[in-house]
């Protein structure tokens, strides 16, 4: 029905809708709008897109775990970000090219002996940038009536304007990924294996040993019996009064015997000793060393684990994203999978004939 | 140089933060989604991936592994007291042993589907269940049970509203007069099952009773019909790029031409060709048919050198026993 056909007083309700629909849509644009400002204003702080940056360069042999866009950090602080990782010509005496930026004031603590490191991020061969601070060079960065001059000759002491020098060079120091840290120490846990299975071969043979040693030992305690009941009969003729007037005379061959193994048996009791001590020193050693080794494998399996945890969140997270915006009004159209038909009882028409 | 492409990738990647971050505003101020899909149990999911995987294994002719899991999908809904789709799992379990060659088994089977069908008052699935049982009495020759059973369905077929159980029907029906010999009568009902046939647009069904209805006339000795026939139905064969009713069109072509005694030579090579496809398919029967009339068209053409050779593959195919495809 159009407006005019409508009565006065409809007519200045529907405008007085149509009022409250525009002031609505007004409000929300302007809510919008305030967000939308809002957002920018913290991204440019958070990102730094007002804050002076110095650039900076490194050569690398290998660029594995590096991007552009990857935060640079010194002293534990994120001060900047690579903004270039790119491979160097074949014949050039360098690998990879790395440009990275360090923001204000941060480039102040950079001065020509300071150090670019590259170090392990994570368990996935990720590795990070680390500028170390300068101790004893000059400073690579240098603030002139707001103008920023960047060191283009160390051993002159000559600065250009940043416009002009664009970027300043540093010695990178690089340690491998964890990944390829974990495999060496794998590949020495590896050779030191043989070294563990030697020492435990070496405890069997001293307990071997130890064995025979003791066996013996119960050998002779037994050969010494005989001559034990001997001295018991020898010292009963003693207390005998004409055993001691010298009538009955200890015969010197038994007397020697006697000495002879005692003597022996202190000799094996020591040795039995000696080789229990270096038994205990050695067995204690191999503990220790056995008990380092799983402690340090169970620091990697609680990282790994950790890991497995996070990626495994990440896939439910990512698996809830699309079921939602499946449902999502807009794009739930362009998610019409195929779905599959009911099964149903198959029959076929038969050809036949006259079979 | 490197410096510029530096800034413009910058700029560009900017860009596309912005343009998806006031999308996904848009899409988180304008949206509404829909509620999430009630989460299906476990056990009925685990019932539907079972009948879902024994109809792939079905339709690929897996039959040994079909059997394995139809009976997996029969179990899972008897669990579940879903005998409705108990009933089309144990047809279908029916229909993998019937292609192994167990007939007996299959026939329980589609009885016990036939039962639970009734119960639930599922005519149509009914329908195909007695169908299938037509069939496989029809391969197990069990002429009583077949009379019996035609006996008792075809005093009420199946209702006009279901054209292709009713093509399916008068089709088997059409086949069994033709074997009483009332031949007059199988010609009546093949054509109801053709007419059923095109209007349910079953395009396979129209082409086996097209086949069905040259073999009709083959033994009517209405040879130019039945040629005709043949033709007509293998091109609609090949559009369907069916492989046994292809085998089956060349196979009744050749039979025809040399029943007529014209173009030998065509007929020759129609018979070599099938022989050929059945023997790929392992349709030993088929194939023996297909060479026996080879040796008749070749001894006919006086090629007897021809003849003997084709006459041996024959012999050996007779003597080997080797296992046939239904």
């Amino acid at each position: 029905m159009p407006l005019q056909d409508l009565t006065p007083e409809l007519r200045t309700r529907l405008s007085r809708v149509e009022r409250a629909v525009g002031a609505f849509v007004l409000l929300a644009t302007l809510l919008l709008l305030t967000g939308f400002v809002y957002y920018l204003r913290h991204t440019a702080e958070r990102k730094g897109w007002f804050i002076p940056k110095v650039s900076y360069y490194t050569y690398l042999h290998t660029g594995h775990g590096l991007k552009a866009g990857d935060p640079v950090k010194l002293m534990g602080f994120d001060v900047g970000e690579i903004t270039r990782v790119e491979a160097m010509p074949p014949f050039e005496e360098y690998d990879v090219f790395v440009e990275f930026r360090v923001k204000s004031p941060y480039y102040g603590y950079l001065w020509t002996d300071s150090k670019v490191k590259v170090a392990a991020a994570d368990f996935l061969g990720g590795r990070y940038l680390e500028v170390t601070k300068g101790v004893s060079g000059k400073a690579t960065v240098r603030e002139e009536n707001q103008n920023l001059l960047l060191l283009a000759d160390a051993g002159k002491g000559l600065y250009e304007p940043v416009a002009k020098q664009k970027h300043y060079g540093l010695e990178a120091v690089e340690s491998p990924a964890v990944t390829d840290q974990l495999q060496a120490m794998v590949a020495k846990v590896e050779a030191a294996l043989p070294g563990i299975l030697g020492i435990t071969n070496r405890v069997n043979d001293v307990l071997t040993s130890a064995t025979i040693a003791i066996t013996n030992l119960d050998a002779t305690v037994l050969g010494a019996r005989p001559v034990l009941t001997n001295l018991a009969v020898i010292t009963s003729q003693l207390r005998d009064p004409r055993g001691s007037l010298g009538e009955w005379l200890i015969p010197t061959n038994i007397n020697r015997q006697v000495q002879t193994t005692l003597t022996s048996a202190n000799t094996t009791i020591v040795t039995a000793n000696t080789n229990m001590v270096e038994i205990a020193a050695v067995l204690k050693r191999t503990l220790e060393d056995s008990a380092q080794i799983t402690s340090n494998l169970n620091a990697q399996v609680q990282a790994n684990s950790l890991i497995l945890n996070k990626i495994s969140a990440l896939v439910i997270h990512s698996d809830e994203l699309m079921q939602g915006l499946k449902r999502n009004w807009l794009l739930k159209s362009s998610f019409t999978g195929v779905t599959n038909e009911p099964v149903k009882s198959i029959v076929v028409p038969a050809i036949g004939g006259g079979k | 140089m490197r410096e510029d492409r530096g800034q413009k990738s910058e700029i560009r990647s900017q860009t596309m933060f912005l343009l998806s971050f006031t999308f996904c505003l848009l899409l988180l101020v304008a949206c509404s989604s829909a509620p999430p899909p009630p989460v299906v149990p476990v056990t009925v999911a685990r019932a539907s991936y079972a009948a879902e995987t024994a109809r792939k294994l079905s339709a690929n002719e897996n039959w040994s592994a079909a059997v394995r899991e139809w009976q997996n999908t029969v179990d899972r809904y008897r669990l579940l007291n879903d005998c409705a789709n108990e009933a089309i799992a144990l047809h279908n379990l029916a229909q993998a042993h019937r292609a192994l060659g167990n007939l007996d088994r299959a026939h329980a089977l589609l009885e016990q589907a036939a039962d639970l069908n009734q119960q639930l008052g599922r005519a149509d699935e009914g329908w195909r269940n007695q169908i299938t049982l037509l069939q496989v009495e029809s391969q197990a020759k069990q002429a009583a049970a077949l009379e019996a059973r035609f006996a008792r369905l075809a005093a009420s077929p199946p209702p006009d509203s279901q054209p292709q159980l009713q093509g399916l029907f008068f089709n088997e029906f059409g086949q069994w007069q033709q074997r009483q010999g009332n031949l007059a009568k199988a010609d009546e009902t093949l054509r109801r099952a053709e007419q059923a046939m095109m209007k349910a647009g079953d395009r396979l069904g129209l082409a086996v009773v097209l086949a069905n209805r040259a073999r009709l006339d083959e033994a009517q000795r209405k040879l130019a019909d039945a040629l005709e026939k043949w033709s007509r139905a293998r091109a609609m064969f090949e559009s369907l790029a069916d492989p046994p009713g292809i085998a089956a069109s060349l196979a009744g072509e050749g039979r025809v031409l040399l029943a007529a005694g014209q173009n030998l030579p065509a007929a020759e090579t129609l018979l070599r060709r099938a022989s050929e496809n059945f023997h790929t398919l392992k349709m030993n029967d088929d194939r023996a048919d297909a060479l026996r009339l080879l040796v008749e068209c070749l001894t006919v053409q006086k090629k007897t050198a021809e003849a003997a050779e084709v006459r041996k593959v024959l012999d050996a195919l007779r003597t080997s026993g080797a296992p046939t495809r239904k």
